[in-house]
């Protein structure tokens, strides 16, 4: 064996980890190479060394630790474990309760909204006619205003139809004009009465924009509402 | 150790498992610092972790290989964090490694052989010193380091192997004419 075969395996030599045939051989090299046993000897005290260094815990320490160390959950012993239960299911019962509670709430009837009351009507002067041609759709109303306006127009001399300025015209207007002239055939074109309206209506003269022709079918439904 | 006992924290499991294995974990946390106010604090540190842990601990390794474990990753862990610091201050010597001469451990070894041993152990590379620490320090099995590193044994006895001639050239290197 060639000394960087010893040296290759001097460490594990001295440590006694190698097999008895290679220490066999390593310890004869030794025996007549003196730069290998000086290396020898050197890999000897270091491990020594080595072993010293190793340093034991001061006591304070240790101490501390112990005192530190953490105390043993005993939640589950048996009569935690009951007592645990019976919370638990005490705390879901009265949650189920409530819940049925809160259901037997929802399947009553509802009371109905208290109906709005309409605010006092004008005098029938004041009251434009138009205002009533401006509902196109029979929409659910306060059942206490429309009675009472038309006893009132009926009791009232209806003046003459005075020309509504035009920003007044609404779109909705205009499509209830339409439906009434064609015989509520007109639900899709009414859409485009603002357009066309002066035309359909054949009595609107040209220059008033079309206010003409709404104010004259407005009168002459009122007429029909009346009767 | 009983691993039932020391899952369930039992008090006097505990304090067994401390009084064995606190020596190992200290000495070799103690030798990764270089000093003894940073051993002391991960050592507190390492068991504090390992009392956290203890209720989850699935057993597969022995608590003793398991504590050291959690020991190296701390020093680990330190180490990296103080060698970021060095760096912020380019090429400035670890003023913490064995910083004070007054330090009890130092003194024990201030003859020279053994300033040289562990002047060699600091200089190897920190990867080849956990590993002599674990083996020539500590003296524990091929096996036993494995299960801390997490390598085959195969890894460690080569690792070991160049972790001891590294070792040996710079102790040669500190005790100039030997012998």
């Amino acid at each position: 064996m060639i000394c960087e075969h010893v040296l290759h395996h001097v460490d594990a030599w001295i440590r006694g980890e190698l097999d008895t045939a290679t220490a066999n051989e390593v310890a004869g090299h030794m025996a007549s190479c003196t730069e290998c046993a000086r290396e020898a000897d050197m890999a000897r005290a270091l491990l020594f060394g080595l072993q010293e260094l190793r340093v034991e815990a001061p006591a304070h320490l240790v101490a501390k630790i112990i005192s530190r160390r953490p105390t043993p959950a005993r939640w589950f012993t048996p009569l935690r474990a009951l007592a645990a239960g019976i919370v638990v299911t005490a705390v879901f019962l009265f949650n189920a309760k409530g819940r049925e509670d809160l259901d037997t709430k929802m399947e009553m009837p509802m009371e109905a909204p208290a109906p709005i009351v309409a605010p006092p009507a004008p005098p029938a002067e004041e009251q434009p006619v138009r205002v009533e041609v401006e509902q196109p759709r029979p929409k659910p109303q306060p059942v206490q205003s429309q009675p009472e306006m038309a006893r009132e127009e009926a009791a009232a001399p209806r003046p003459a139809p005075a020309p509504p300025p035009a920003a007044m015209r609404s779109r909705s207007t205009d499509h209830f004009i339409m439906e009434s002239a064609e015989g509520g055939a007109t639900g899709a074109r009414g859409n485009v009465a603002a357009d066309d309206g002066g035309a359909f209506n054949k009595a609107a003269p040209a220059s008033s924009d079309d206010g003409g022709a709404f104010r004259h079918d407005t009168a002459a439904l009122s007429d029909t509402k009346v009767q | 150790m009983d691993k039932e006992k020391l899952r369930a924290l039992d008090p006097d499991a505990l304090e067994a498992f401390v009084r064995l294995t606190s020596d190992r974990v200290y000495s070799l946390l103690y030798r990764m610092m270089g000093n003894q106010e940073d051993a002391e604090d991960l050592t507190q540190e390492a068991y504090a972790k390992a009392f956290r842990a203890l209720p989850a601990y699935r057993g597969e390794a022995a608590p003793s290989t398991w504590i050291y474990g959690i020991a190296l990753n701390l020093g680990r862990d330190a180490i990296s964090r103080r060698q970021a610091d060095r760096l912020r201050i380019a090429g400035a010597p670890d003023p913490e490694r064995h910083a004070s001469n007054d330090d009890p451990l130092e003194t024990s070894v201030r003859s020279a052989e053994s300033s040289a041993i562990a002047g060699a152990l600091d200089a190897i590379d920190e990867g080849q010193r956990e590993i002599v620490i674990l083996a020539d320090v500590e003296g524990m099995a091929m096996e036993e380091i494995a299960a801390i590193l997490c390598v085959e044994i195969g890894t460690v006895k080569s690792r070991l192997h160049r972790a001891r001639a590294a070792a040996r050239e710079e102790f040669k290197k500190r005790m100039g004419n030997w012998p």
